[in-house]
């Protein structure tokens, strides 16, 4: 072979020589990975899911990486104490990719984001901006890079239950509306109640576009929504706390057995808190959805609280008596949204498994729930029991103007029996009648009626007023008007009136 | 003066031959164009300017420092080790004329270099910020792409209302009672409960302050003020656990109370040790230029706006295009300050120690914050108490602090005059700010390491058989 062709051959030999090598190389990769993993020959295991970039930055900075994450720390610090957020972000996009296995960077960042910056933010759309980055950080980088990581499913759910679900931020009731107008958007109106049969088998490309989002955005794969629901729901998707159950369901199949109990935790108190208010009300006038009980999860709830109490050593008596307290809400409950023989069911079911919740031991149901929402009010308080009447014949007008029939009914009713027990108490007794007895209950139901109906006094919204009318028949309602719908974007009818 | 011009000249051209001024520009037009691409930020169009902003700036400030660095610790020590410098001293041209024209040439070629990454990003952020809603250009242009000056509330001279309550309740004593006390004990307590009484806002009561805006009344005519205000709660869970800060809902009223001309704003939750910027409405100052405040809290503890930073009013004083010159002049500053370190090494240095030590100098520079935290703790090398967390003084800490003080002092007179922060939070680079860092750092301390640098070169011995590697 003469010189010339020899060097002409020379570089695309090597060329392919390179381009072959690589190939091999990427191919035994993974093997080579899983031996690394199998024989332990590595502190760290090798980033899943990590972009060309990422993967080559954690390799080539070697033990470097810590000294760039510790500077980068040290300047999200300093600029956090001055108050300065912009760069937070992607100070901590870098300090996490460049320690992407170090669960607790990833927690610590999240949390801060969540927690500390957003409430610095005088704005409420700019706290839920923070709020959502440390969601994402954990759900869309952190189980990315760590899909088997128990703690940071842990975290993600406390995240949805605590500082979206519970009230301790003053914006919490915006982040709610903000992250149920998400939803709502990809699940539309049956987040409450999922066909799951059309969604597991979408027919259209809409549906498709939408299992889409969920999957990519949200992160959310619809089969294990179906189980979380079949074993806990329903669940209303649009609130935090299905979510936090969902993270926390997900994280039981990767948890080892110490970790069983953590996330088990967090589903037994979200399960409680989706009763208690895991059900969503459009408000037509305020633009704003209201929280309900879901009363429909108390069999899941119990179960869940069932489940912990066996799985317990430590906590064993405080969660029995969560679940106690549990039993008597959802009794409570129950029998206020006109459900007297499922009320029933959970009121011996309680009296059996705690004895001592229903005291005196003889009391019928009717008599323990009026025993219990007066049982701050004083025998003989006739005018405080009045207003405890009045207050409940309210919320029933409220839940009639709201479309909420049972609860209507079921707040009536309950209205009637608290003044048949205060009334029966003073029979024959004539002189406390006159002192302490009520007006008969239609004097008093009329009184609250007039009051709301009245403009002048009322203390409904102008929409819910008009819905209210329309109910009890005093005018027709204008099923058309925008206000009426959720979503509407008209102007809310307090802004519109002149200034 | 044309020797000097000649030695610059052919400084530029020796970086020009090395292709380091092509790939620079090229660095800095891919950092500068290709940053806002890349960079993550909070979603709002301010936190993304802001973010634009520093770091474009920050990367120019960096680039620049690295090469010139190179450049100024290669251009004499090289030369000598090559023997060209040999050549050139021999010439009728005095020793500190070359020194000068190698400055001049490296400052040259900085300032261009500035000029094109200064353009590209003001050219970007205009752009930029032309791509927004209008509403929200308005809002950038009050708030970030302007100069902004700043005024406080005259702070009442409380040491002297404590001392005169000191000195009456000392005469209600007798002077045996005075013997048994401790004064200064006394007269520091009485310091802080008057100057406390004036920064709290107590509990069911609003605090007002007037800040006096007379000299900016025709700037800020039909255009909105910012209230930049810090209230502390004084709360002991945040001693343990610093960011875990309460809110409190709080209400904000601008205006004379005696006019009718006053704006209050919605109710707001507001969390404590925190800066809040609060919009204040055009023309909202009184016919004398005054400013008035008045704060309302559900708090039921005492909120304390402490004078050092409590409140502050920022208030348009020019347009950005001017403030971002007079800031990337002080950028040159800090880059000619470097260039004299770097030149004055190699000097006297090979050029990987002049490197080297010019590079510790830059670093020192950048280390601000472990400095200050040094000099504040008063102990560097000492063991750490648990307890409270502080470290305690180590035996060469006798040493090493008055040392880092020292430095801190020097690296203060540089880092006081810091543009890109001032930029990028839209706060004015004054024409005397500018100035006095013109003063302070390119005749002062450029001054003084420039006499160095020239009286080691004029003594340095050229044909030593070491200087001829």
């Amino acid at each position: 072979m003469d010189d010339k062709l020899r060097n002409r051959l020379y570089k695309p030999v090597l060329w392919t020589l390179t381009v072959l090598l690589l190939l091999v190389s990427s191919a035994t990769q993974t093997k080579l990975n899983q031996q690394r993993r199998d024989m332990g020959l590595t502190r760290l295991e090798p980033l899943e899911n990590a972009p060309p970039a990422l993967a080559f930055t954690t390799v080539a900075l070697g033990g470097f990486r810590g000294l760039i994450a510790n500077v980068l720390w040290i300047r999200a610090m300093k600029l956090q104490e001055d108050d300065k957020f912009f760069e937070m972000v992607q100070l901590s996009d870098w300090i996490t990719k460049l320690q992407p296995h170090f669960n607790d960077v990833w927690i610590f960042q999240a949390w801060n984001m969540a927690y500390n910056v957003s409430v610095k933010l005088k704005d409420f759309e700019q706290r839920w901006r923070w709020v959502r980055r440390g969601i994402e950080l954990l759900r869309d980088e952190g189980l990315k890079y760590n899909p088997n990581e128990t703690m940071l499913f842990r975290e993600l759910a406390w995240l949805y239950q605590h500082k979206m679900g519970q009230n301790m931020d003053d914006a919490h009731r915006f982040y709610k509306n903000a992250w149920a107008s998400e939803m709502s958007e990809v699940l539309g109106d049956e987040a409450g109640d999922i066909d799951y049969k059309s969604w597991l088998d979408p027919a259209n490309t809409d549906a498709k576009a939408r299992i889409k989002i969920l999957k990519e955005k949200y992160k959310l794969d619809i089969d294990l929504m179906r189980q979380v629901d079949e074993a806990y729901g329903p669940l209303e998707w649009r609130l935090p706390e299905a979510h936090a159950i969902y993270w926390a369901f997900k994280g039981l199949q990767y948890a080892k057995r110490e970790d069983l109990i953590t996330l088990r935790r967090v589903i037994y108190q979200t399960m409680e808190l989706a009763f208690e208010r895991g059900r969503l009300v459009w408000n037509a006038a305020a633009k704003v959805y209201e929280l309900g009980p879901n009363i429909e999860i108390i069999a899941n709830s119990n179960r869940a609280f069932e489940t912990q109490i066996s799985a317990e050593d430590e906590q064993k008596v405080n969660i029995q008596r969560a679940h106690r307290n549990f039993l008597r809400m959802a009794v409570e409950q129950l029998f206020l949204h006109n459900r007297e023989t499922a009320a029933k069911k959970w009121f011996d079911y309680m009296r059996e498994t705690y004895p001592e919740a229903v005291n005196p031991p003889y009391l019928t149901l009717d008599q323990y729930v009026v025993e219990r929402v007066t049982e701050s009010v004083k025998d003989s308080a006739g005018d405080q029991i009045k207003s405890v009447i009045e207050g409940y014949i309210g919320r029933s007008y409220y839940n009639l103007a709201i479309g909420q029939y049972d609860l209507a009914e079921g707040y009536k009713v309950f209205a009637m029996k608290c003044w048949n027990r205060h009334q029966a108490k003073l029979q024959g007794m004539d002189s406390a009648q006159g002192r302490v007895g009520l007006p008969p209950f239609a004097r008093i139901d009329q009184e609250v009626r007039d009051r709301l109906l009245d403009p002048e006094q009322t203390s409904l919204d102008p929409v819910s007023l008009q819905r209210l009318k329309s109910e009890l028949g005093v005018i027709g309602l204008d099923l058309s008007s925008d206000l009426l719908k959720p979503g509407s974007s008209t102007k809310d009818a307090s802004q519109s009136k002149p200034e | 003066m044309q020797a000097i011009l000649t030695i610059a000249k052919l400084t530029i051209k020796s970086a020009l031959r090395l292709k380091l001024a092509l790939i620079l520009s090229l660095l800095l037009l891919a950092g500068v164009v290709g940053l806002p691409l890349v960079i993550k930020h909070d979603e709002t169009a301010e936190g993304f300017m802001q973010i634009l902003l520093s770091y474009t700036m920050a990367l120019t400030v960096c680039l620049l420092s690295i090469s010139t660095l190179w450049i100024a610790c290669s251009s004499i020590s090289r030369e000598i080790e090559g023997s060209q410098m040999q050549m050139v001293v021999v010439k009728p041209v005095a020793r500190w004329q070359i020194w000068i024209g190698k400055l001049t040439g490296i400052l040259t070629m900085n300032g261009a270099l500035l000029v094109l990454s200064g353009s590209v990003i003001f050219g970007l952020i205009q752009y930029r910020a032309g791509q927004l809603p209008q509403e929200t250009q308005d809002y950038l242009r009050n708030k970030l792409l302007v100069a902004r000056g700043s005024a406080r509330p005259v702070i009442p001279d409380y040491q002297k209302e404590a001392q005169e309550a000191l000195q009456d309740q000392l005469n209600k004593l007798t002077d045996k009672d005075r013997a048994t006390m401790n004064l200064d004990a006394m007269a520091t307590h009485m310091v802080n409960q008057v100057k406390a009484a004036y920064e709290q806002a107590a509990p069911g009561y609003g605090k007002s302050w007037v800040i006096d805006l007379s000299d900016a009344q025709e700037t800020v005519a039909g255009r909105p003020i910012f209230l930049r205000a810090k209230f502390y709660d004084f709360d002991p869970k945040t001693l343990y656990e610093p960011m875990n800060v309460s809110t409190y809902r709080c209400v904000w009223r601008f205006g004379n109370p005696e006019s009718a001309k006053i704006y209050q704003t919605e109710m707001m939750s507001l969390a404590a040790n925190t800066y809040h910027e609060i919009v204040i409405p055009p023309d909202r100052l009184d016919a004398d230029g005054k400013l008035y405040i008045e704060f309302y809290s559900d708090a039921e503890k005492p909120l304390f706006f402490q004078f050092s930073d409590g409140l502050e009013a920022l208030y348009r004083e020019g347009g950005f295009a001017m403030n971002f010159f007079r800031g990337q002049v002080i950028i040159l500053l800090w880059i000619t300050l470097l260039a004299i370190i770097g030149l004055a090494a190699s000097s006297f240095l090979s050029f990987p120690v002049a490197s080297f030590v010019a590079a510790g100098i830059m670093i020192i520079g950048f280390s601000g914050g472990v400095l200050t935290d040094v000099v504040e703790q008063g102990a560097a090398l000492g063991p750490v108490d648990h307890e409270t967390g502080m470290r305690q003084k180590g035996t060469l800490d006798y040493v090493v602090v008055p040392f880092f003080t020292v430095l801190l002092q020097m690296v203060n007179l540089v880092l006081d005059y810091n543009p890109v922060e001032s930029i990028s939070s839209g706060r004015s680079v004054t024409w005397k700010e500018m100035f006095k860092a013109i003063t302070t750092i390119g005749v002062i301390m450029g001054g003084a390491v420039s006499v160095f640098g020239i009286v080691v070169f004029s003594r340095r011995e050229m044909a030593l058989p070491q200087n001829n590697g």
